[in-house]
């Protein structure tokens, strides 16, 4: 019965007028840039094309591409990376298949089909070698950072050759195991260092905003209650060890512990703060007051109790006033309570979590918000969440603030002196990427909290640079925005009048705004990150938002 | 007789098999009680409608659980990678995606995931806690060392501790002799004590490892305190991943072995000798082992037994094993063996050769502390090369010794087992003097560590 039902399908396979005779298997994710090249004709490839033989798929500093053969076989080619599929050869009947492929330059993750289960099933060339691939999933890096080698690396499986000619150059038959090549040019097995897989997986992995090409991407939920979690991860295993042994595992192991490497690094952080005021149905964005001195902000300042939980704000707001209006005021942590230096404080709220109108923490708005937030590298050293109040202003309206807040350890006025001294003026010291978080005033279209990327280049010489918020709201909490796919926001910032941090004015098709911030270290690296607050305003105050971004050095493309 | 008991008694602890690696598989087996055939071609099928419509999410997820059903993670880690494009970051597509690279044991591929779901500003206690447990087992998993042991203490009774025959009556080269009455068989309580320790280096060399193996018992009798016992065996050798010369799932350890028992508080033997043990994983259910042993013995002369010297010599022996994963709970096994014996007197020196069986059940929960229930049954033959001089006749002895066995084990807390076995055994032989039948129950407590 299965050899009928096989049959068929390779019959189907044949006979559907999309699978022509040279095509070897589809692009079943694409991310730009991605071209394939046959016979000297250049194409941008999609998601759900035909992949033909000896088609040249490159890609591009973003690029992503995963290729699906019609025996199962796949390979996610990475960014800069250079793959031409030979040969491909299928038996359904049979249950065998062969691939040949030539893999020039860049990363890629091999996981095999009926490949796999074929004697001499698949044969990848490059230029440090012919690999053999027998029953394995696998991963290649031709062109890794600087300081870590070429290396292959058998994530699961049987074996991996490596052969010039009739020499044998390696072979891994152990998975966890790496050939990587010396600096005397010859290839030696090792255990593969964490550090390769972290690599690899960066590279494979989409950027933020990024979609594959697919219209749309699955959800958390709709992973969670999936046949595959089910089986996979079945809910409420009995653990085996308790809670306690967990945490003190989870302490012994090297993981990333944002809470406590924050604070060990960064003893009074201080950082930004943007809110949202809405005073008899007008929303009024707020900043970080400035000291009204050489324009440096009075800086939000946060208190975090032993375990690493914030529990008392300090945010220096400004409305356009030369003084604290409506909120200098300290804050204990909790919903009741707190002192105000003027109006009387109602409910208000201060945490690492979103609340919602009521004062309850939503967790599936913060775990929406968690995927959409692309700088994993910010959680070591910069830390953001959400505070808010509401309560008697002292023109006795009754007011609610929603706002974010952002604090780490400040570059000092020094530190950025011995950076300046290091930079050429007019070249691009340093590229941040990042996320910007905002609450949003949509008019009809609600109030929300919206997320959007940031990039920001900067030279400490000049003390200028550029920053841009892309992709705003275009994918926001349920909520649907009003004006398009996404808003879009550049502006040039400076040091101005001897500031430490930076500001400038924003721009957008429609509206302005306002962003300042400042350099963030993360141990010994020196501004390795920005930090800061913004607002922007479309047309006539139909759409406000105010919020903070924050950034990672990464490289600039 | 006594070695008899005494094997008998090692029974429930033969599941440790000697140098073997229980923890390497290549294989995944997927799930149970499903029908295969069927879930393949439903799978081919969704396969074709994702080629014709890769970013159809549903089609997706479908494709990964039945390739997940199949054991095929592989399959549904490439297409949950493909998710992972389409929706960059997602945690919970993160999290599984490190827990089938965790079931594949490719433990830096399952960290790096892990750890990318563990920097997320907001990951769900119960997120974080299970993602703790695997990484917990990661860390240990890919120590540079292993070590795990168990000790146990128990009481056991046995209806015949001394393995004597049934009755005083006795022919000895056709001629009715009464023997004493202190030879009958006499039942007899015992208090003993267990211990295992295994302790594994890994060589960094894709799989080879040294091993140590340390075990331990010790028996004292209320009554025949002849019999109480103290046993020690280390065994230490080098353990080779055999993927090395192109056996995939195979792995050859050979070790030194070294013993020594004291009998009835005398010193009875001392033992070294050397050892080769193969194992291969024929499937994803199936292993095979293959061992062969040579061992030198020296045995000691003692007020009570004054001419145990004469068993002095060497053992050869060559046993192959058979394991088969029928469902992920309950498992078959089966053995062989043949010894050869070359004592200092041809009448110690024997062929011997057996086969035994059994089922072993859990019960319970993957993931938790399992019940688990053992039955087993064998036979061995032992054939002297010469008559015993003193049992006057001029056959050698042939001895028929079969057994059938059941054990429970059943978990408390913190480590803790609590087991128990009853045992049936009969010896048929030729010469009455070694006919009897024992029943043996014994109830105690282990402890893993």
């Amino acid at each position: 019965m299965r050899n009928l039902i096989a049959a068929a399908s390779a019959l189907c396979l044949l006979a559907s007028p999309a699978w022509a005779e040279t095509t070897v298997g589809v692009t079943a994710a694409v991310n730009q840039q991605a071209s394939g090249t046959v016979g000297g004709n250049i194409r941008t490839i999609a998601l759900g094309e035909n992949v033909v033989f000896n088609e040249r798929i490159q890609t591009g500093g973003e690029g992503l591409v995963q290729i699906l053969l019609a025996d199962g076989t796949t390979f996610m080619v990475g960014p800069n990376s250079d793959l031409v599929i030979d040969n491909f050869v299928y038996d359904p009947n049979a249950g065998t298949a062969q691939v040949t492929a030539t893999f020039t330059k860049g990363v890629l993750r091999f996981i095999g089909g009926q490949t796999s289960k074929t004697d001499g099933g698949v044969t990848i060339n490059t230029p440090v070698g012919t690999m053999g691939i027998r029953g394995a999933m696998v991963d290649i890096d031709l062109d890794p950072p600087a300081g870590t080698p070429k290396h292959i690396d058998l994530l699961f499986g049987n074996s991996v050759t490596l052969e010039q000619g009739e020499q044998l150059l390696g072979r891994l038959y152990e998975a966890g195991y790496s050939l990587v090549l010396g600096e005397d040019g010859a290839f030696s097995p090792i255990k593969t260092p964490p550090g390769f897989g972290t690599q690899i997986q960066l590279a494979l992995a989409g950027k933020s905003g990024t979609t594959g090409g697919a219209p749309r991407g699955p959800t958390d939920p709709e992973v969670e209650n999936s046949e595959v979690a089910e089986n996979n991860t079945p809910p409420d295993p009995a653990p085996e060890l308790t809670q306690a042994e967990i945490d003190a595992l989870l302490e012994a192991v090297a993981t990333y512990d944002k809470l406590r490497d924050f604070i060990i690094n960064n003893q009074n952080p201080q950082g930004f703060a943007g809110a949202l005021l809405v005073d008899d149905g007008v929303s009024i964005p707020l900043m970080n007051q400035d000291n009204g001195t050489n324009g440096d902000a009075m800086y939000t300042e946060v208190a975090f109790d032993a375990d690493g939980n914030p529990v008392r704000i300090k945010v220096p707001l400004s409305v356009g006033y030369p003084e604290c209006l409506y909120a200098c005021f300290t804050y204990q942590g909790g919903t009741e309570g707190g002192e105000v230096v003027a109006g009387d404080l109602g409910s208000a709220y201060f945490d690492g979590y979103l609340y919602d109108g009521n004062n309850v923490p939503d967790e599936n708005l913060a775990n929406q918000l968690a995927y959409e937030l692309s700088c994993v590298d910010c959680n070591q050293f910069i830390r953001w969440g959400f505070w808010g109040f509401d309560g008697w202003a002292t023109d006795s309206d009754y007011v609610e603030v929603d706002g974010m807040w952002t604090t780490g350890k400040l570059t000092t006025r020094a530190q950025l002196g011995n950076l300046a001294a290091l930079s050429e003026s007019g070249e691009i010291d340093a590229f941040y990427t990042g996320d910007a978080v905002g609450n949003v005033d949509a008019g009809e279209g609600g109030q929300y909290v919206a997320t959007g990327d940031m990039e920001m280049t900067w030279n400490f010489a000049d003390k200028a640079g550029t920053i841009n918020i892309n992709d705003f709201d275009a994918n926001a909490g349920g909520a649907d925005y009003t004006y398009g796919s996404g808003i879009y926001l550049e502006g040039d910032v400076a040091s101005v009048n001897g500031q430490i941090g930076f500001s400038g004015a924003l721009s957008t098709e429609g509206g302005d705004g306002v962003v300042q911030g400042g350099f963030v270290n993360k141990g010994n690296s020196l501004a390795h990150g920005v930090m800061g607050d913004f607002y922007f305003v479309l047309g006539e105050g139909d759409y406000v938002a105010s919020g903070v971004f924050f950034g990672s050095q990464t490289a600039p493309n | 007789m006594v070695a008899v008991a005494l094997l008998l008694a090692l029974a429930p602890t033969a599941g440790y098999a000697q140098g073997v690696d229980p923890s390497s598989t290549q294989q995944v087996p997927g799930a149970a009680g499903i029908d295969r055939a069927a879930v393949e071609a439903q799978r081919a099928q969704l396969f074709q409608a994702m080629l014709a419509d890769p970013s159809n999410i549903d089609l997706a997820f479908q494709y990964a659980a039945l390739s997940e059903q199949l054991g095929d993670l592989e399959a549904a880690i490439s297409t949950l990678e493909r998710m992972l494009v389409f929706a960059p970051g997602l945690p919970r597509l993160q999290f599984e995606l490190g827990v089938l690279y965790y079931r594949l044991a490719s433990w830096n591929t399952a960290k790096s995931y892990f750890e990318t779901v563990l920097a997320q500003p907001a990951v769900p206690e119960d997120i974080r806690t299970r993602i703790g447990t695997y990484m917990a087992t990661i860390e240990q998993r890919t120590e540079a060392a292993i070590s795990y042991g168990e000790v146990g203490v128990g009481v056991r009774y046995q209806t015949n501790a001394n393995a004597g025959p049934a009755t005083t009556s006795i022919e000895l080269g056709g001629l009715p002799f009464e023997l004493d009455e202190g030879a009958l068989g006499t039942p007899d309580y015992n208090g003993y004590v267990t211990a295992r320790y295994h302790h594994s280096i890994d060589l960094e060399n894709q799989g080879d490892r040294f091993d140590i193996d340390f075990s331990g018992y010790g028996a004292l009798y209320a009554e025949q305190t002849d019999l109480d016992t103290g046993i020690v065996d280390i065994s230490l050798g080098p353990n080779f991943n055999l993927a090395a010369i192109g056996i995939d799932n195979g792995r050859l350890a050979v070790h030194g072995d070294f013993g020594a028992a004291l009998l009835g508080g005398n010193p009875y033997l001392t033992s070294a000798g050397l050892g080769a043990d193969l194992s291969l994983l024929l499937d994803a259910r199936t292993r095979f082992t293959l061992s062969g042993d040579a061992v030198h013995e020296e045995y000691y002369d003692s007020d009570l037994r004054p001419s145990s010297s004469d068993r002095s010599g060497q053992t050869y022996s060559a046993g192959s094993g058979l394991q088969y994963l029928l469902t992920p709970d309950v498992t078959l096994f089966a053995a062989m063996d043949l010894n050869r014996t070359v004592a200092r007197t041809d009448y110690y020196s024997n062929w011997q050769y057996g086969a035994s069986g059994g089922v072993a059940i859990l019960f319970g929960d993957a993931g938790t502390e399992r019940v688990s229930l053992s039955l087993s049954g064998g036979v061995s033959r032992q054939l002297a090369d010469a008559p015993d001089p003193a049992m006057l006749t001029d056959e050698a002895e042939d001895e028929l010794v079969s057994y059938v066995s059941a054990g429970l084990a059943v978990p408390l807390m913190a480590g803790i087992v609590v087991q128990s076995n009853v045992t049936y055994s009969v010896s048929d032989s030729n010469y009455d003097i070694s006919n009897y039948d024992n029943l043996a129950a014994s109830l105690g407590l282990s402890k893993k560590f």
